[in-house]
């Protein structure tokens, strides 16, 4: 009896600093951020007039606004979609290998991660230009008679955001695979089952809890990602997180962009929600 | 099976080669020997851009210096007080713990310049100098949840009666933490603080509208060479970066495989 | 553990204040766009350290600025400046301190964005100009409204700039720069809306790479670039459009929120010189604003069309200039355009 109220009281020191941490500046700042939504904007152009409004939210009704919405959403499901298929087999043959492979493998896959994001889309850019490497290379084997347009097109784009969140499909994918218990995968093939119909009856279902995690870690920060549409798709669309620089910065209008945030941090959250419902653990979206 | 061997081989390495292709170009290019700032086409190999690495004292080095210890301290205390939050929250079932642990996840959901944009105001509105504090607090701030969840995901699978067993050999709930439990979630807090630490060292949005005068990381300084164009020494930097990295994990590797033979001889 | 959290606030509260020591001050402008060699050459002489914060764009600039960011030195584009001294946020120079500013071009003084001079120091401007490969093009192109062409399309490059882009329609209609016409506004965004086929790329900084490696036949660049442009590739065109021409300065201003406004009159005075001039014309590519550097450009700089505006088209030179409310109109407009 007593150890039980020691170890409870305990923990309320423990958890303080963050519970601290958190309302003090993320509470605060998102609190802000909601007030904001909420608030007209100064028709001089600078700062906010503390009138309540809901034109913020009706504005972002407008069909064009709409579109831009789409548009993230289009290009995040595309993006899960890709890294998912390229993703998860990588996963699976990784988990399969030498256990003194895999370690090594992991390496790889995470190191990548250490280099400046916006040095390796210029790498992208430079590899995939009219005059670059790609190019030349083809042109001098005879493959092609012209330089192929690469940049600047939705698939360069579609490339930069796969390239960019594939370890994160690739990392719960895995991590699900290995826990796996494969005594099962042998007993279905011992009784006769195709290696096809093994993977889709039991191995998919089993590592269910790595896709799903995979899905919500690709598919939550595409939809904020905006710089890869500028670097390698010459600007040719437009998305949330370019829409919400430009009212931030360009048009100053904070309450606008105030209120496609809290929309944006509303739909992430009920993705988050969904996911939660369908059984997925926050164990499985830690697969660092 | 030899077929699928070769199949998954072949697989792994043909992923493994377009990840790395673009980091590959930055590389090769970092050995350009043009030296014009605006046009990148190779004509040549030199090390010029290293060398001017070497006499750089300024700018991107610096930078990078300025970038490596912000990730350092802001790792630090977010590994601190989210390990913290991890393990009190898992020892008792507190009401506001969703509540806790949704918000602080919640910087990495909306786009970071809006995060910014809140974190500027509310600093310039109490009066904080921006400057490596202001930068500090931004970092910890969406450093905790990477952190918090690993720890957390780590300590779930753990036998909760291993530290109850350290207590009733009569160790105190301090030592019981710290020979026990803090053993068992180490590798989560260390993966936890990588991811942490490579988030930090890229992040220019945030850290742009939250530093001051006299305080310029490396992204920042990337970002803003827009206009005048990005410096093949950022290349060479990267590179250099890179090599750094895997020459720290191969000689980790080294050693711990050292460590497991002298252990295999000695039992 | 608590010696090194110790350890930590103590070196986090250290840190800024060592950068506010004396003789020292801090510029705030685009990475790169002062040379490394001027920078290190006014602290050699003058003894005062030089810390450089770095911006990616004007607007970010006045957010900043806005806040209460201490700065010395800021570069910044002519509308943006014009914004900060409306808002109070910029000093009055004091010429007294100034001896070299006799030497600066009367041309690019008290224009519209500073109209008694008391504030700004130009340092680079620029018009931006139509830059093609007359290989790939049929005829020959004057103006904006050769853009519309059918021939070109999918083979263009435009600035990724609302401003400058709809500004260019509203030339090609005979409208100007910054009007706040609704109607006018109207008819460019129309007019535009028919140009996105013909467009390929919207960029900033790396338009003139496209149009060198060959993917689009005619882009809309700014000096520096027209100037890169021709010079790895003498047989491109460069045209300044016959509409009018759009015109931008950039130029040095002390924030009133500087501490050390001495210092800083001393950097301004050192960057007129003529011979600190003409090295940091040749550096930035963009036209020079000081008279007295004039004799010193490099001749190579001469050859450029886009460093060379004729008399006739710098008289129908506008600035972008800052229209308040209707930013967000011209936004909007750009936004949709973009989209489609």
């Amino acid at each position: 009896m007593r150890k039980k109220r020691r170890e409870g009281s305990g923990a309320i020191w423990l958890v303080a600093p963050m519970a601290i941490w958190t309302i003090l500046f993320v509470g605060v700042t998102l609190g802000y951020i909601v007030w904001l939504s909420f608030m007209t904007r100064n028709p001089d152009g600078l700062g906010v007039i503390p009138k309540f409004t809901l034109d913020n939210y009706l504005k972002i009704l407008n069909p064009s606004y709409g579109k831009v919405l789409l548009n993230s959403l289009k290009l995040a499901a595309l993006t899960t979609g890709v890294c998912l298929l390229i993703g998860y087999p990588f996963g699976y043959f990784m988990a399969r290998a030498k256990k003194s492979r895999r370690s090594a493998l992991m390496m790889l896959v995470i190191v990548p991660f250490w280099t400046n994001a916006l040095v390796r889309v210029y790498g992208w850019r430079m590899l995939l230009m009219g005059d670059g490497p790609l190019n030349s290379l083809l042109l001098s084997i005879g493959a092609i008679q012209e330089p192929l347009k690469l940049l600047n097109t939705f698939g360069a784009v579609l490339l930069g955001m796969v390239y960019a969140l594939l370890p994160f499909v690739i990392l719960p994918a895995y991590s699900s695979i290995e826990k796996m218990d494969w005594a099962l995968v042998e007993a279905s093939r011992d009784m006769g089952a195709s290696p096809a119909r093994t993977f889709f009856s039991i191995t998919l279902p089993m590592t269910a809890p790595g896709l799903l995690a995979g899905c919500v870690l690709t598919f939550v920060p595409s939809i904020g990602l905006f710089f890869m549409s500028d670097l390698l798709g010459g600007a040719n669309e437009v998305f949330l997180g370019n829409l919400i620089n430009t009212q931030l910065l360009k048009s100053r209008d904070w309450p606008f962009a105030a209120a496609l945030s809290v929309v944006l941090m509303l739909l992430t959250s009920s993705i988050l929600w969904v996911y939660r419902r369908a059984g997925g653990k926050s164990s499985d979206i830690a697969v660092f | 099976m030899k077929q699928r061997k070769i199949l998954s081989s072949a697989y792994l390495v043909l992923v493994l080669l377009l990840m790395y292709l673009p980091i590959l170009v930055v590389a090769v290019f970092s050995l350009n020997a043009n030296t014009s700032r605006f046009t990148y086409n190779f004509t040549g190999f030199s090390l010029q851009y290293y060398e001017g690495l070497m006499k750089d004292t300024k700018g991107l080095v610096a930078a990078l210096l300025q970038s490596l210890e912000l990730a350092l301290y802001s790792c630090l205390i977010s590994a601190v007080v989210g390990t913290l939050g991890a393990v009190g929250m898992a020892r008792r079932k507190f009401r506001f713990s969703g509540a806790i642990e949704g918000i602080s996840m919640l910087p990495a959901m909306i786009p970071e310049i809006i995060l910014a944009m809140g974190f500027l105001s509310i600093f310039a509105a109490v009066g904080v100098p921006f400057g490596m504090l202001t930068l500090l607090i931004a970092h910890v701030t969406f450093c905790i949840p990477y952190i918090f969840i690993v720890v957390r995901g780590r300590l779930a699978g753990l036998d909760p009666e291993l530290p109850s067993a350290a207590r009733d050999l009569g160790a105190s709930p301090v030592r019981a933490f710290f020979d026990v439990t803090l053993p068992l979630i180490l590798p989560g807090i260390f993966s936890g603080t990588l991811l942490a630490f490579a988030m930090s060292m890229d992040d220019f949005v945030i850290s742009f509208f939250v530093t001051g005068p006299g305080t310029t990381t490396l992204p920042i300084k990337i970002y803003s060479s827009v206009r005048m164009g990005v410096s093949l020494q950022v290349n060479a930097l990267s590179t250099m970066m890179l090599a750094t990295v895997f020459l720290v994990i191969a000689v980790f590797r080294l050693v711990r495989q050292n460590k497991q033979h002298k252990g295999r001889s000695q039992t | 553990m608590k010696t090194l959290l110790a350890w930590m606030l103590m070196l986090a509260l250290l840190i800024p204040g060592a950068a506010l020591a004396e003789g020292n001050i801090t510029i705030f402008t685009w990475e790169g766009y002062f040379s490394d060699e001027i920078l290190q050459q006014f602290t050699d002489e003058t003894g005062i350290a030089v810390n450089f914060s770095p911006f990616a764009s004007n607007d970010e600039m006045l957010v900043k600025l806005r806040a209460g960011g201490k700065y010395d030195i800021v570069l910044a584009s002519d509308y943006a400046l014009s914004i900060l001294r409306t808002e109070g946020l910029l000093t009055a120079l004091d010429k007294a301190l100034l001896p070299n500013y006799a030497n600066l071009n009367p041309a690019y003084l008290n224009q519209v964005f500073d109209p008694d001079g008391a504030y700004a120091i130009p340092y680079a401007a620029g018009s931006p100009m139509i830059v093609y490969d007359p290989s790939k093009v049929e005829g020959e192109i004057t103006g904006f409204a050769d853009l519309w062409d059918e021939q070109f399309v999918d083979s263009l490059a435009l600035i990724n700039d609302a401003r400058v882009m709809i500004g260019a329609t509203l030339k090609s209609l005979g409208y100007s720069y910054n009007t706040t016409d609704q109607a006018q506004l109207d008819e460019a965004a129309e007019k535009l809306k028919s140009l996105r086929p013909n467009v390929r790329v919207f960029d900033y900084d790396a338009t003139y790479q496209y149009l060198l490696s060959g993917e689009v036949k005619v882009a809309y660049l700014f000096t520096p670039y027209a100037a890169i442009a021709q010079q790895t590739n003498p047989e491109l065109k460069c045209v300044f459009p016959a509409e009018g021409i759009g015109f931008g300065i950039d130029a040095m201003v002390i924030p009133a929120s500087s501490e050390n406004a001495e210092a800083a009159h001393k950097f301004l005075d050192f960057m007129m010189r003529p011979e600190i001039a003409a090295q940091s014309a040749a550096w930035t590519l963009y036209l020079n604003p000081n008279a007295a550097a004039d004799p010193l450009i490099p001749e190579e700089l001469k050859g450029y069309d886009a460093l060379n505006i004729p008399e006739d088209k710098l008289a129908t030179k506008e600035f972008v200039e800052d229209v308040g409310e209707f930013e967000a109109v011209y936004q909007d407009i750009w936004t949709e355009f973009q989209m489609q």
